[in-house]
């Protein structure tokens, strides 16, 4: 009995550090709470949401279970059906006697798992998950991006705004009872998590499902119209905002990693091209800002071919005399050449960087490409005439759409952008952006002057007339560019484009519309502008844009 | 002078007053610091089952978000149109009637104007 006893004492009040510390480390529970990633939100916040972390389930099961209950034909015909397997590929992984294991399909939704749940197969269990999703798949897929396999932002807004969009994990130290349960009271630690803040778009849901409608039907009233790629933008000129941004080819944002590397790529931003004909508009201000002519003037168009410095240029429209005002309508090169010699080099390259060629607009997401706009001292002698009419120059199509905006917003150029908030999950506003000025490269006198004489170019007679909109003046300009190849331009592939604003007298949304390598119809007027039409007058209804008074397009 | 009954005296020990207040008082307190634990493990297995109960909740309420982000996407709205065989085309202005507050005011449709969903927050612009 004293033995026992002294044993008995010995245990309860004698040191153990070693025990002791085994049985803690034992019981003791350490681990990284994770933390949800903010949702990201179309400009109507709550209602839309475009991206979100969504609980789902990883279907498992133990195959040893399955095997000992011999059904392992039925259980896989039916989680083959329900999972969209093929039979042989589910057989193959629960007929393994003696495997507790086997993970049949990761990421199933929650309505599927409990269809499964609701057969009560032997074996089969779930693991919960939590994963980036993107409710609509393709919808806005260059503009919201994707997370990488780490959680990481890696396109697009889901990067641009990762710190943000992340959070902070929360820590957790405490104990757990035999059944690996926490005991909370013998909780040391507790770090809550951060969660991660809400973006709020500038994006509008539905003008997005106007244009990519729109863009996905481009050969919509064209037989056999085929082409490379498409991509539109649409602006808000007051304030920059862009409300949306299609690019294709496309991809599933759910299943990022099987889309080929080129259908990643934004167009909107990351494409360069040499825009043709649209890039007009800035050789016509130029000359107008500078008062070296007015619309009324007369300039000889050389009936349609006009040798300057020992090359040829054509229109393609040929004319003899016309006024500026009707150059700009029929899209004269010769007219644009002869406007950019009578401006000179220096001023058309001045203009040029002032509309923003050859930079970045600084919009809110990657991939943004700068353009090409050669530097003064790399011109030659016929540079300045063929750049007046858009070649020798690359921009991107968020240049092109900055340009338009301009002249739309009375020579004013705003910043775009596509992020209009940043909320924290307790309602703080980390971030916001507002309308920022970037410069002014004309006058609002020259601007409306614009807007009057782009108003003509929808008229029916105009180039761009299949982008009249029913009840809106339009202003806009066609584009359609060879596409340079080595020793050249290539005589087929072109890229077709429109670029437009309305209302013209007030003007609220700018859009631009581009396609590259259309076949076999190749122009601007013919593949682009019946796009911005459709676009334009679907978003115009929408956005309930003032129409323009009957009286205004009867001047027409 | 009337003699004491000794049957009736009780002879007991006597704890002093002061010693049986510790002794009231260290129960007390045992039995309080008892219940307290007890009371502490209830309310940590409570609030661990509603921890439990809040996660479970938020995911259900993550399914039902995206359920709705769903339902009401322009893609499905118009599948369920055109499943329907519902055609549907933008008004012109002609055939849009425009309601002011003062109109709808008393008819129990105070938030007419809030309901507006596709507008531009703009200043009135002149035209040029």
């Amino acid at each position: 009995m004293l033995g026992l006893g002294a044993r008995l004492a010995f245990l309860h009040l004698g040191p153990h550090t070693a025990e002791l510390a085994d049985i803690h480390r034992n019981r003791t529970w350490a681990v990284e709470i994770g933390v949800e990633r903010g949702k990201v939100f179309d400009r109507r916040g709550l209602e839309n949401i475009l991206a979100l972390d969504l609980p789902v389930k990883d279907v498992c099961a133990d195959p040893d279970a399955v095997v000992s209950s011999g059904q392992v034909a039925v259980v896989s015909a039916k989680l083959s059906e329900l999972l969209g397997l093929p039979v042989s590929d589910v057989a193959q992984k629960l007929d393994r006697p003696g495997r507790r294991y086997a993970c049949l399909k990761r990421s199933v939704q929650e309505e599927d798992s409990q269809r499964i749940a609701a057969l009560h197969l032997p074996g089969v269990f779930f693991e919960d998950q939590t994963v980036r999703f993107y409710p609509h798949h393709d919808f806005l897929c260059h503009v919201l991006g994707f997370v990488n396999h780490d959680g990481i932002g890696s396109a697009g807004v889901e990067q641009r705004m990762d710190k943000f969009l992340r959070g902070c994990p929360g820590f957790l130290e405490s104990e757990k009872n035999a059944l690996r349960k926490e005991i909370y009271w013998k909780r040391d630690r507790y770090v809550p998590p951060v969660e991660g803040a809400n973006v709020y778009l500038t994006i509008d849901q539905n003008v997005q499902y106007i244009v990519e409608k729109a863009i996905d039907t481009i050969d919509e009233g064209h037989d056999s119209l085929t082409w490379k790629g498409a991509w539109a933008i649409v602006q808000r000129v007051s304030t920059g905002e862009i409300l949306a941004m299609v690019s294709r080819p496309a991809f599933d944002l759910n299943d990022f990693r099987a889309a080929p590397d080129d259908a990643k790529l934004n167009r909107a931003l990351g494409t360069v091209y040499e825009p043709g004909s649209t890039l007009k508009s800035i050789a016509f201000s130029a000359a107008f800002n500078e008062k070296l002519v007015t619309p009324e003037t007369v300039i000889d168009c050389e009936n349609g071919s006009w040798m300057h410095r020992g090359k040829v240029l054509h229109d393609y429209h040929p004319s003899g005399r016309l006024t500026v005002a009707d150059g700009l309508k029929k899209s004269s090169n010769i007219l644009t050449a002869k406007l950019s010699i009578q401006l000179g080099d220096e001023r058309l390259y001045q203009y040029m960087r002032a509309f923003g060629l050859g930079q970045k607009t600084g919009i809110d997401l990657p991939g943004e490409e700068a353009g090409l706009l050669r530097p003064r001292s790399d011109w030659s002698g016929i540079s300045g005439s063929r750049m007046a009419i858009g070649q020798g120059v690359a921009v991107t199509a968020m240049q092109m759409i900055s340009i338009y905006g301009a002249i739309a917003n009375g020579g004013v150029m705003m910043r775009p952008y596509v992020v209009r908030q940043v909320v924290a999950a307790d309602g703080t506003i980390l971030e916001e952006h507002r309308p920022e000025e970037t410069g002014r490269p004309i006058t609002p006198e020259t601007a409306a002057l614009m807007r009057r004489l782009l108003a003509r170019v929808t008229e029916p007679d105009g180039t761009g007339k299949r982008a009249a909109v029913e009840g809106y003046q339009v202003a806009g300009k066609t584009g359609t560019a060879q596409k340079p190849v080595p020793g050249g331009y290539s005589s087929t592939a072109h890229i077709a484009s429109f670029v437009g604003f309305l209302p013209a007298q007030a003007p609220e949304i700018v859009i631009v519309v581009v396609v590259d390598e259309p076949q076999p119809i190749r122009t601007g007027g013919m593949v682009a502008a019946p796009v911005f039409k459709r676009i334009a007058s679907e978003a115009a209804r929408y956005l309930d844009l003032r129409e323009t008074e009957s009286s205004a397009v009867a001047m027409k | 002078m009337r003699r004491r009954n000794r049957k009736k005296t009780v002879h007991a020990f006597a704890l002093p007053v002061p010693l049986a207040g510790c002794v009231v008082l260290a129960a007390s307190l045992a039995l309080a610091y008892v219940w307290m634990v007890c009371r502490c493990q209830t309310l940590g297995n409570e609030l661990k089952e509603l921890e439990g109960h809040r996660d479970a909740l938020l995911k259900e309420y993550q399914q039902e978000l995206f359920k709705w982000t769903r339902l009401k996407a322009p893609q499905n709205l118009e599948r369920a149109l055109r499943d329907h065989g519902i055609g549907m085309t933008w008004p012109s202005s002609r055939q849009i009637v425009r309601l002011r507050p003062d109109d709808v005011r008393g008819d129990g449709w105070g938030g007419a104007e809030e309901q507006q969903l596709a507008r531009l927050d703009r200043p009135d612009r002149k035209a040029d």
